[in-house]
This record gives structure tokens, C-alpha cells and sequence, in this order.
């Protein structure tokens, strides 16, 4: 079974994260922190990593730059608003090499289900954007 | 994986060309492998149906975050059929052109 990581220190969005993912063959683990995130991708390594930008302590920059030093494969998804003051700081990783996806926040449970069989089973998502739309 | 700078630079230039029939818009976050391989893809569809039929247009989301929420972006990579209408939604593993014209119903267009 593919396993997911998310780090995020909202409890609730770590939940959510949870309640879209448990029930389609993955196993999740999540972590408040982005040492605590670390901890767990060395231990256990995932297949794929939602991973919240702005977290207090080591914040989504510095823990992706470190996830990279034990699992330079992983696919991330670094979820966040799309800001442009939120997203500065990830031009200068990028800039040093690190690679990672996007995704906006918050995410409903479908985009995140989406994401994960993206990712991890190679499927894509097709809709016309306004019934997309009158689902959110 | 790590990529070189260069490799996450450089994007192809978009290119929007009002008059074709469709148009694509294909948002990513640099060059990550699903953003290459989603590119290649569409550049590979576009030498099918020639460039005079269909144009893409490449944004950078990490760019051009403004454009990613007016078009409702939830996460790269992501493509739309900007025209004809109505807009019409891709998002995931791009990896072939019969996904992309299945996907986006391009079908009635490919001929």
C-alpha cells in the first residue's frame, strides 16, 4: 500500500487530510510539525507528501529543503494559499533545485482525493469548470 | 528530485495566438517531472494537430499566482481548454495526447 505523509499543524486540516484518504487502500501518517514530518519520512518513508507551507518552528521551506536530503523522489505538494507573499520564499528553493508541486488551500476532500491517485496511480481528473464549481 | 536551475527556468514561451481554433492553458509549478511530462505532452499534440489549429499557453504558477486563482487552479499540474467553450479542466498525469484530447474533449477539433 502507498504511503502519504502530511505534515501540518492544524489539527483540523491534518483530519481532513485523513477522512479523504483512509478509505482508499493508503496509509497516512501525519505529523503537527515539520521536525515532527521529518521524523516520521525518515522512519518511514512515504510515497508522497502533502506538506503545509507556513507552520511555526521549521516552516514548509526549511523542512522540504531537509525533506530532500532523505527522500530526494518523493513527490510534495507543498499546500498553501496563492499568494504571492506567501510564495516568494519557494522561488528561492526552487531556485536551488528543489522540486515540488502546488496545491491551493484549502482543499476539498475530492481535490484531495484527486491529487493522491494522481501522484501515486498515475490517473488524471477531467470536469467542465463550472460543474467543478458547484461543488465547492 | 533535484533539478538543475536551468531545467526549472526554462519553461517554453507561451504562446497565444488568438486566431487558433483551440487553446490551451497549462499551469504548472517550474519544471517538476509531471510539469515536463504534461509540456512534452502538449507539445507533442500540438506537432499532430499543427500549430496553426491549437496554442498553449504556459504559466508558472509560482509566477503568476494571480492567474492561478482567477482560473481556480487547485494544484499543478493543471490544464485547461480555454477555447472553444465551454472551459473544461485536466488535471493530473498528463502523459499522453489521447489523454488530453479524451480529457478535454478535443475530439470533434482533431480532424
Amino acid at each position: 500500500m502507498k504511503r502519504i505523509l502530511v505534515i501540518d499543524d492544524d489539527d483540523a486540516v491534518r483530519d481532513s487530510f485523513v477522512a479523504a484518504l483512509e478509505c482508499r487502500d493508503y496509509v497516512i501518517s501525519s505529523a503537527g510539525s515539520g521536525l515532527a514530518g521529518l521524523e516520521s519520512a525518515k522512519s518511514d518513508r512515504p510515497d508522497l507528501v502533502f506538506l503545509d507551507l507556513k507552520m511555526p518552528g521549521m516552516n514548509g521551506v526549511e523542512t522540504l529543503a531537509k525533506l530532500r536530503d532523505c527522500c530526494p523522489d518523493v513527490p510534495v505538494y507543498i499546500v498553501t494559499g496563492f499568494h504571492a507573499e506567501f510564495l516568494e520564499p519557494l522561488k528561492e528553493l526552487r531556485a536551488r533545485g528543489a522540486a515540488f508541486d502546488l496545491a491551493r488551500k484549502p482543499l476539498t476532500l475530492s481535490e484531495i482525493r484527486a491529487i493522491a491517485a494522481s501522484a501515486l496511480s498515475q490517473k488524471s481528473e477531467a470536469v467542465n469548470v463550472d460543474e467543478a464549481s458547484r461543488h465547492h | 528530485m533535484w533539478m538543475k536551475p536551468a531545467d526549472i527556468i526554462d519553461l517554453p514561451r507561451t504562446h497565444n495566438n488568438a486566431a487558433t481554433e483551440i487553446l490551451l492553458r497549462l499551469y504548472v509549478t517550474g519544471r517538476t517531472e509531471s510539469a515536463a511530462r504534461a509540456i512534452a505532452t502538449l507539445s507533442t499534440l500540438q506537432q499532430e494537430l499543427g500549430a496553426h489549429k491549437i496554442s498553449v499557453e504556459i504559466i508558472d504558477v509560482l509566477e503568476d499566482p494571480i492567474a492561478a486563482m482567477n482560473d481556480d487552479v487547485y494544484a499543478t499540474p493543471t490544464v485547461f481548454r480555454i477555447k472553444p467553450g465551454p472551459i473544461r479542466r485536466l488535471f493530473g498525469n498528463i502523459s499522453s495526447p489521447e489523454m488530453v484530447v479524451a480529457g478535454l474533449q478535443l475530439a470533434d477539433n482533431r480532424d
